[in-house]
């Protein structure tokens, strides 16, 4: 089914939300363009599966329909709420191999992919990407590889000690002091997390 | 029963999934009842949600569009998709402005002040990579590294200056590494950053730290003109002023 109507580009995430949440079909094709390609390259870079990183990222989008309420402004971005449950769910699915499961179940029912992000949209992300980049060059080795093996690896923290040699008290403090280091990094880039 | 302190503790890990079930469950009956908590999580989140643009490179034409976007701003009405909103993102479109005249200052200056030297040079670079095999021979690399210089369609590229010398292995497909174990290492307080020259334009092509003993990297071959490292800070430059520390030339620049 084609969508009733586009929603202008200039309508903000949260506001974007609100509309899905009055069933707003353009409203979650314009949140599926702006930010698909992030949870899907996340979904991708986690379980290394093509097919299982579409699969999330339909998910995410119709889980972010049928229960839009559970997005709360208050409480962070569009993108980091919808990165939290791809990174939940790719987590989930590379550690209990429910994937066939899951393939099984899938709805078939298709989200309408309106155009990729625009030009401005793409360089903003290599922009950011580069300030990251930056953020995680000042972070300490020992910090910065607990948080790629958790992160990107989808290893439990004790795994992640397992996986370093470090006690897993060490790899729990590196993390979180890690984390907090690269959000007052950002902020000094001006980003807000 | 976790104390609030034992709960802080576990606040990061948790926020990457990092956790298992029963802990899980411990922090997030916590979480329901704990302003502070629930927004400490919250901004790891965040943060993490940052992290995955690292992994998002842009599609392979990108920056040609980019430097069409730059080049003739009159045009962006024209084209509704294209518009830079200045309201929402002033610095982005200054930054690129910027950059746009300094790469062009940037280019012309390394280029003048090194390209006539390297080009003579031509029997260093063969000793480089003669040195290069050694290492390969003598088992000196990482065995990524080893793997692709084993192969017969690599390119091999040699980056020559005052900081030393730093040798680029690439695929056809302009993936590959950049082996700086001659270069000069520098203080922590500084990065090496590497610049592709691809079509005439200047791009960022990573932050390779201080001392780089071999970096994964991917440039654009078939429009690659010239690689150039700089030293900057550590957190790198989006447009280099600085000297060009080791550069390499296409032959036909």
């Amino acid at each position: 089914m084609a969508l009733a109507w586009r929603v202008s580009e200039d309508v903000d995430d949260a506001e974007l939300v609100r509309r899905v949440g009055r069933r707003h079909q353009g409203a979650l094709a314009e949140v599926y363009r702006r930010h698909s390609g992030a949870v899907f390259a996340l979904a991708l870079r986690i379980t290394k599966n093509r097919t299982l990183a579409e699969e999330i990222t339909q998910e995410i989008f119709v889980r972010l329909w049928n229960r839009w309420e559970s997005y709360d402004p208050e409480r962070g971005t569009v993108r980091s709420f919808l990165l939290a449950h791809t990174h939940g769910r790719s987590v989930d699915l590379i550690r209990s191999e429910s994937s066939r499961r899951m393939r099984e179940e899938r709805e078939t029912r298709q989200l309408v992919a309106a155009a990729g992000p625009t030009l401005e949209e793409e360089v903003v992300e290599m922009q950011m990407a580069e300030h990251v980049r930056g953020a995680l060059a000042n972070l300490t080795d020992g910090e910065r590889s607990a948080i790629e093996l958790a992160y990107f690896g989808g290893h439990s923290y004790r795994e992640v000690a397992e996986i370093l040699g470090e006690p897993e008290g060490t790899v729990k403090s590196r993390i979180r002091t890690g984390l907090k280091r690269l959000a007052g990094s950002l902020r000094e880039m001006g980003l807000e997390p | 029963m976790r104390t609030h302190e034992d709960i802080k503790d576990l606040l990061g890990v948790y926020a990457l999934d990092a956790v298992d079930d029963a802990e899980r469950e411990h922090i997030e009956r916590h979480l329901a009842e704990c302003e502070e908590c629930r927004t400490e999580v919250d901004e790891h989140r965040g943060v993490a949600a940052m992290l995955a643009t690292v992994d998002l490179s842009g599609p392979p034409n990108v920056w040609e569009r980019v430097d069409a976007a730059i080049a003739t701003p009159g045009d962006a009405g024209t084209h509704p998709g294209n518009v830079i909103p200045l309201r929402r993102r002033p610095r982005l479109t200054a930054a690129l402005t910027t950059a746009a005249a300094a790469i062009f200052v940037a280019v012309v200056a390394v280029q003048a002040g090194q390209i006539r030297s390297l080009r003579q040079d031509v029997s260093a670079s063969n000793a480089a990579i003669d040195s290069l095999e050694e290492q390969i021979a003598s088992g000196d690399f990482d065995p990524a590294v080893s793997l692709i210089a084993a192969r017969p369609d690599v390119r091999t590229l040699v980056l020559d200056g005052e900081a030393g010398r730093a040798t680029v292995i690439l695929l056809p497909d302009g993936s590959g590494y950049l082996v700086g174990d001659s270069l000069d290492p520098i203080g922590s307080g500084e990065t090496y950053q590497l610049w592709a020259v691809q079509a005439g334009e200047v791009i960022s092509a990573g932050l390779m730290g201080p001392a780089p003993h071999t970096v994964p990297i991917r440039v654009d071959l078939d429009s690659l003109e010239a690689l150039v490292l700089t030293k900057e800070p550590p957190a790198g430059v989006v447009v280099s002023d600085g000297p060009a520390a080791a550069a390499w030339f296409a032959d036909d620049v």
